[in-house]
């Protein structure tokens, strides 16, 4: 009896983790076997517990037709949007973080600003200034408000990085007789540089994603998948729909995983320190 | 080598002066260090002198030229930090060269000095190998190899931010004699900050000892230890035991009960029969008597009654709280002395009393 009452006591501790594990796996794969059961299903009606005509069908037509289009352009934009917010960001950061400016607190809680409106009216404003000056519908347009959007957060996290990188080590390097730029150069961006990869992801991730700036701006001439997807299910194409989003989480999925090998405990513990 | 001036400089942090009108002067290829507690200014002078900091008012010099309002860039002053300050993401090697390579020498050259320097300061020839980063050292070995980067690209000035504070008090006290030897060695002209007095007075020609942003007293560590200038100096420096007293009609000096003859009050004014005074006396100039020793030379000595009751052991002696009514007198001895009347003899010369 008593050799017996800790066995029984791990094979419920097993059981019991086994359980949440099984949880999790559902609330995580759950909706996501829901998309694959859809994307490949020909022909499915109520009330089939599955679908009636299995097949690759909607996958084909995705690969051959729009959709990749619309993912190749999502991609272009990404990395440009990308490239631009982290060449933005990077000096604007940097000099945020090490200098004192007056207002600074309020300079960054004004960048947050636009987040505190609903998104949809800010935008539809936004479209027909793109309008005037002819940038609507087209690529520069979507990048220039993905742009405005990402910069953001792209700021708040990059401020924080630079100001982990101790002030001193940059003493050292002025000790040394380096300029201010060469020391950047030299000490302070190489040491900022997992910091910046991983906050550059995160906005690669947002472009990829961004829905409501790049319909009103940017269709009925640049699509993206998620504008793609979105027009599809107006339809009522599920399986379209269904093709899309897990086109769509696959470059999310890569980049999480290689984003929480760059991102640094000490980053987000300086996070919207000023 | 050249001589460092400093002249009349002031530094004020949001009204509270840092540098309240300090004027120094290092002498070439000599090693000053400032003492003073935490928040005296000892650190702000030491960034003044880099550049990293620019002064309110005052001027510096190297030698004849004017660096006032010079960035670090152009002083050619080096400096060792607190915390090491190497950069992580270079190897040790490109740490050390780092302040060659901006001077844009040839390698080979480069690859020469760091190699007589990284011997100088004592550090094993393999910590040079490409892949050792400075992280994969011991705090110890890590201010050697920041001394070496210092020290490389020959400055006219060596500063050192409290070098030894992170370090162990084995590391520490072995390190300062390495650093003392290496200044001796390339005769170089350094300033060498740090709040701890026994670091001060085993390595400097020169100890400044720092108060409220001023100079209180500069001197050898002979001249600070056994003629501190005011009471600041000679309560800071030693284990010091602050007495009150007040001044009797007859011009001695009386702390609860007793008197003390033939010690002249330090005071800017005369002072009068009822003054308040402080008495300064350090623990180690204080020795415990059996009651039974009389009181012999009472020109050159202080003795005063007292019964030994409290005691701890501090390693190799015994140190003795004597209670002098409200007030009390620390004594070392080798000796335990305990539940028994003695007597405590104090040199007269080694009493300092200061008007309050």
């Amino acid at each position: 009896m008593h050799e017996r009452a800790p066995a029984l006591l791990k094979g419920m501790k097993l059981t019991a983790r086994l359980l949440l594990c099984a949880l999790a796996l559902f609330v995580i794969l759950g909706p996501l076997s829901s998309l694959v059961i859809w994307s490949l299903a020909e022909q499915w009606h109520w009330p089939a517990m599955l679908p009636q005509r299995w097949g690759t069908m909607y996958w084909q037509k995705a690969f051959r037709g729009e959709l990749m289009t619309s993912f190749v352009t999502g991609l272009e934009i990404a990395v440009i949007v990308t490239a631009v917010v982290v060449v933005l960001a990077v000096p604007l950061a940097y000099v945020l973080a090490r200098f004192r400016i007056p207002f600074k607190a309020l300079i960054l809680v004004l960048f947050l600003f636009p987040q505190a409106f609903p998104a949809l009216p800010i935008f539809a404003n936004l479209s027909t200034l793109f309008y005037r000056w002819d940038i609507a519908g087209k690529m520069s347009g979507v990048v220039l408000v993905q742009v405005g959007a990402a910069l953001i957060y792209s700021l708040w996290t990059m401020v924080s990085v630079f100001q982990s990188v101790p002030r001193v080590l940059e003493d050292a390097a002025y000790a040394m007789g380096a300029s201010r730029l060469r020391a950047f150069f030299d000490v302070s961006l190489p040491l900022a540089v997992p910091g910046i990869v991983a906050s550059g992801i995160l906005v690669f991730l947002y472009s990829l994603d961004e829905f409501t700036g790049t319909l009103l701006i940017g269709s009925p001439f640049v699509k993206t998948l998620p504008v793609q997807m979105y027009l599809s299910s107006m339809g009522y194409e599920m399986q379209i729909a269904s093709v899309t989003s897990l086109i769509i989480s696959i470059p999310g999925v890569l980049f999480l995983i290689l984003f929480q090998r760059f991102l640094k405990a000490e980053y987000l513990s300086s996070f919207g320190r000023i | 080598m050249v001589e460092i001036r400093m002249e009349n400089i002031v530094k004020t942090y949001r009204k509270t002066a840092a540098l309240d009108g300090v004027t120094l002067t290092l002498k070439p290829g000599t090693m000053t260090v400032v003492l003073g507690p935490s928040g005296c200014g000892k650190t702000t002078l030491l960034r003044i002198l880099s550049g990293l900091l620019a002064a309110d008012s005052g001027r510096v010099f190297f030698g004849e030229n004017d660096v006032t309002a010079l960035p670090p860039q152009e002083r050619g002053a080096a400096l060792v930090f607190q915390n090491y300050a190497l950069w992580p993401h270079m190897s040790v090697f490109d740490n050390i060269a780092y302040g060659l390579r901006l001077k844009k020498m040839p390698k080979s050259e480069i690859a020469r000095l760091v190699g007589e320097m990284t011997e100088l300061v004592g550090l094993p020839e393999d910590v040079l190998d490409s892949r050792r980063h400075p992280t994969e050292l011991s705090g110890g070995q890590q201010q050697r190899v920041a001394l070496a980067r210092a020290l490389v690209v020959s400055p006219s000035l060596l500063l050192l931010d409290e070098p030894l504070s992170n370090l162990d008090a084995k590391v520490r006290s072995r390190l300062r004699v390495y650093i003392r030897d290496v200044q001796k060695r390339v005769g170089i002209t350094a300033l060498y900050v740090t709040h701890d007095q026994e670091e001060a007075f085993s390595i400097a020609d020169t100890v400044v000892l720092m108060d409220r942003g001023k100079i209180v007293q500069a001197g050898t560590p002979e001249e600070i230890y056994g003629r501190p200038a005011n009471r600041f100096a000679a309560e800071f420096i030693g284990d010091s035991t602050v007495l009150d007293g007040t001044v009797s009609p007859d011009g001695s000096v009386c702390f609860e009960g007793n008197s003390i003859r033939g010690v002249a009050v330090h005071s800017e004014t005369p002072v009068r029969p009822g003054d308040a005074v402080q008495i300064v006396l350090r623990s180690s100039d204080v020795k415990i008597h059996p009651a039974s020793c009389g009181p012999e030379e009472p020109e050159a000595w202080l003795w005063l009654s007292a019964f030994a009751k409290e005691h701890m052991y501090i390693g190799a002696k015994y140190r003795h709280i004597f209670h002098f009514g409200k007030q009390t007198i620390l004594a070392d001895s080798e000796t335990e002395y305990q539940d028994q009347p003695v007597r405590l003899a104090i040199r007269k010369d080694a009493i300092r009393i200061y008007k309050r």
